[in-house]
């Protein structure tokens, strides 16, 4: 059984005022999401992500289709209780502090309060939130607040986590941290369905991604699969080169970028790499990396979405 | 029933909002100034701080309730904190339901405290107990009611439009809730029959606000005597109930863009 | 059965707040509205009230008047099948606020006119000469004014209230006929015989020579008699 299974489903809205108009958010998306992955769901903005977060959390009734949850229809209540959900742009009660925050979000999430109370302070140490635990929330930062959302939502230790562009609004330590806190929760069996619009957080962290562009699934599955390795290409890496063994090297790679140390080479196969060394022994040059060339998820972007613009 | 902590947090916010510190702190100093005007017009003492102090309670409690109660719903989704609620194991109507309750609870404490200012004055303008700072506490009573019937109605009218017109409409309402006796008496007088329907029709649909007003009464030394206030109780809780229903059937209905 | 739960509640709770209105409505003896007109009793403070809507209000308290009026004759018919305005003590009252809010309102001076005079016909007069004082150019007033003075057989003053009216700008030409009419009430022949011979000589209007010569005919009859 699929954790979370989303069957054509679509989203209209309508806009202006006088002359009423559909427009289409989300068109006849197919998604299936299995227990235990952790699953990116990727799009420019605009592509129906935060549409699709929304119906699933309640929030729009879809104009057709249907998605399910732990096998159950939306408006399941138990199942509600076993899912946890971090919206995207997080507004929670500036009048609480945090730690009121989380016993209130425990409280509808049925908890007792002794047990609500002793999971907030376990949370808030966990988002690294302790420190500021009885600041009312309107003194936070958005990062702070992030924190604080990403808290809320592990409040009933949930089997199913929705984070809509969980990385937004962190700084580059406070996004390490969120990345290790989805790996140790993976780590603990739990799925979760995550969006982004920052590729490196997503191939770093997932096991399949969906992508969506204008309210359509362009593709999905495991980003290897998505992501065309070129054939034999290897892609190396020299420093210490000057403009004449960068010549040299032109003569046999398939292309050659300067690099403010060196330069990148991309080469047709691995048995060009004993002349690259040579060349650059000749020089005092270091060979940094060799690596099969594979397409990262920005070339994919730019091939396919900026293609069909 | 997720009913309680929601009410219990609505309170709390109401309870840490300065604001409406400030308007009690200016009731509660109006009240004072009755004693003063009520030293003037000599002979007068009681009637006119009762008069006023309940007066005031009665506006200030109004607009507290239609303000607050449009807040109520359309704040939290102007500010995105719906879409954490619902992701919860919440009903709508749950949540709905904890909201209006909160924020009567809010309406109670701060009719109470402006109810014992009003005594608190009295006892000092006559110098001692009196019978007359028990009389108005029935009266406090029915504008309780009152403001209940107007925290539904906002509720209401925010459900399905903008906090502006809700906030229009609801003083509409209350205006024509203060009228409904003329109300009636277009019902039983004129002479077409359509008009007597819908006037008849309007008279029951709209908040009998009038009814719920006993100052004048009081101020003269009359006590609300217990049917009327049984009646009135009965009525407001049958009221609310249906405004509520209403309110909860649109807004399960409602979508969050 | 779960999607209807909200309308059923909605109707049925609707229904019980409107039966719990009727019980307590069956209990009041004395209209609300009534009780309230009562509670205030200065147009003055009124009009200061409604920061400056008080035309409005002056309109409200115009159908409340007639409310009052219509709610009165539907009641006295009811108990006793037939109307007396006498018993209209809120009558008064009600109107004056309504010119205290509007001075302008004719149609309200018109109607005490015709109601008040039932009541106290001295506080009647004094309230169209109130009317008279606030708008000196309405012709119809000092109509109604000369119909309250002739109704308490002061003929003297109802003619002069008529010919006072019967010089204004749009007062009809009958106006003119009227002061010597109430002179031939009030039994002053003489005068009244004088003011007909003049009506027949300087009008130009064949309706006034023909009700002045029928009036100075019935005076000569008088006279030969």
């Amino acid at each position: 059984m699929s954790v979370i299974e989303i069957e054509n489903l679509t989203q209209d809205y309508q806009i202006g005022f006088w002359r009423k108009r559909n427009v289409r958010a989300l068109d006849s998306l197919n998604l299936r999401v299995e227990a235990g992955e952790v699953f990116g769901f990727l799009g420019p903005n605009g592509a129906g992500k935060t549409t699709t977060f929304k119906i699933l959390m309640r929030m729009l009734r879809p104009t057709a289709g249907e998605a399910r949850i732990l096998g159950q229809p939306l408006d399941d209540l138990r199942m509600r209780a076993r899912i946890g959900y971090l919206p995207e742009r997080p507004y929670f009660y500036h009048y609480l502090t945090a730690r009121e925050f989380l016993v209130f979000c425990g409280a509808l999430c049925d908890l007792p309060r002794d047990r609500a109370a002793k999971r907030a302070a376990d949370l808030l140490d966990q988002v690294g939130l302790s420190d500021s635990a009885d600041k009312h929330l309107r003194k936070f930062s958005k990062g702070m607040l992030q924190r604080a959302g990403l808290a809320q939502a592990l409040i009933n230790d949930p089997e199913v986590l929705f984070l809509d562009e969980p990385m937004s609004g962190l700084d580059p330590l406070g996004r390490r941290e969120a990345r290790e806190l989805i790996a140790n929760l993976r780590a603990r069996g739990k799925t979760i369905f995550f969006s982004s619009h920052i590729l490196t957080d997503v191939e770093a962290m997932c096991d399949r991604v969906a992508i969506l562009n204008r309210g359509r699934l362009v593709e999905s599955g495991r980003l290897s699969e998505i992501l065309k390795t070129r054939s034999n290409e290897i892609e190396a890496v020299v420093s210490g080169v000057n403009e004449e063994i960068l010549a040299e090297l032109r003569e046999f790679a398939l292309e050659v970028q300067p690099t403010p140390e060196g330069a990148r080479a991309r080469l047709e196969s691995d048995r060009d790499i004993a002349r690259l060394l040579e060349v650059i022994h000749h020089a005092n040059g270091r060979l940094v990396s060799v690596n099969p060339a594979r397409e990262s998820l920005e070339d994919f972007f730019m091939r396919e979405i900026g293609g069909m613009k | 029933m997720k009913i309680i902590p929601i009410a219990l947090n609505t309170f709390r916010e109401s309870a840490r909002d300065r604001a409406l510190y400030n308007l009690m702190v200016f009731v509660i100093l109006l009240i004072i100034a009755s004693v003063v005007m009520g030293r003037i017009a000599v002979g007068q003492e009681v009637k006119i701080v009762i008069d006023l102090g309940l007066s005031a309670m009665t506006v200030f409690g109004v607009l507290m309730s239609i303000f607050l109660g449009i807040g109520l719903v359309s704040k939290e989704i102007e500010n995105g904190a719906i879409a954490n609620i619902l992701s919860k194991p919440v009903r709508r109507t749950e949540f709905i339901l904890g909201k209006y309750f909160g924020l009567c609870l809010t309406l109670f404490v701060s009719s109470v405290v402006m109810a014992a200012a009003i005594t608190g004055a009295l006892i000092y303008a006559q110098g001692g107990s009196d019978a007359a700072q028990w009389r108005l506490w029935p009266a406090a009573w029915l504008i309780f009611l009152e403001l209940t019937i107007m925290t539904a109605v906002a509720l209401l009218f925010s459900c399905f439009s903008s906090p502006a017109l809700s906030a229009l409409f609801a003083l509409l309402i209350f205006l024509i809730g203060r009228w409904s006796p003329d109300l009636k008496l277009f019902a039983e007088t004129s002479n077409s029959a359509a008009v007597r329907a819908v006037s008849r029709a309007l008279y029951h649909l709209l908040p009998n606000l009038a009814n719920f007003n006993y100052i004048n009464e009081t101020a003269h030394g009359e006590v609300a005597p217990w049917r009327m206030i049984a009646g009135n109780t009965v009525y407001a809780v049958c009221y609310i109930a249906a405004a509520l229903a209403a309110a909860a059937l649109i807004f399960n209905r409602r979508n969050f863009k | 059965m779960k999607r209807l739960t909200c309308p059923i509640l909605l109707i049925v709770f609707l229904v019980l707040s409107a039966a719990a209105q009727d019980w307590m409505d069956a209990r009041r003896r004395v209209p609300l509205a009534v009780k309230e007109t009562l509670y205030v009793s200065s147009g003055e403070s009124l009009k200061r009230a409604s920061i400056g809507f008080d035309g409005l209000m002056a309109d409200i308290y115009w159908i409340r008047t007639l409310l009052y009026f219509g709610e009165q004759f539907e009641r006295q018919r009811g108990v006793n099948q037939q109307f007396d305005a006498s018993q209209l003590e809120l009558l008064e009252p009600l109107l004056n606020i309504t010119i205290e809010l509007d001075p302008r309102y004719i149609a309200a001076y018109r109607f005490g006119a015709v109601f008040l005079p039932e009541i106290n016909s001295e506080s009647a007069v004094r309230f169209v000469e109130r009317g008279i004082r606030n708008n000196p150019g309405e012709w119809r007033l000092y109509q109604d004014l000369g119909f309250v003075q002739w109704r308490r057989n002061r003929f003297r003053e109802a003619a002069d209230a008529y010919a006072r009216g019967s010089r204004l700008p749009g007062a009809p030409a009958w106006m003119r006929t009227m002061p010597a009419l109430m002179l031939v009430k009030g039994g002053d022949r003489e005068t009244a015989r004088e003011m007909f011979l003049r009506l027949y000589r300087e009008s130009d209007d064949p309706f006034i020579k023909q009700i002045s010569e029928a009036q100075l005919k019935m005076l000569d009859q008088y006279r030969e008699r």
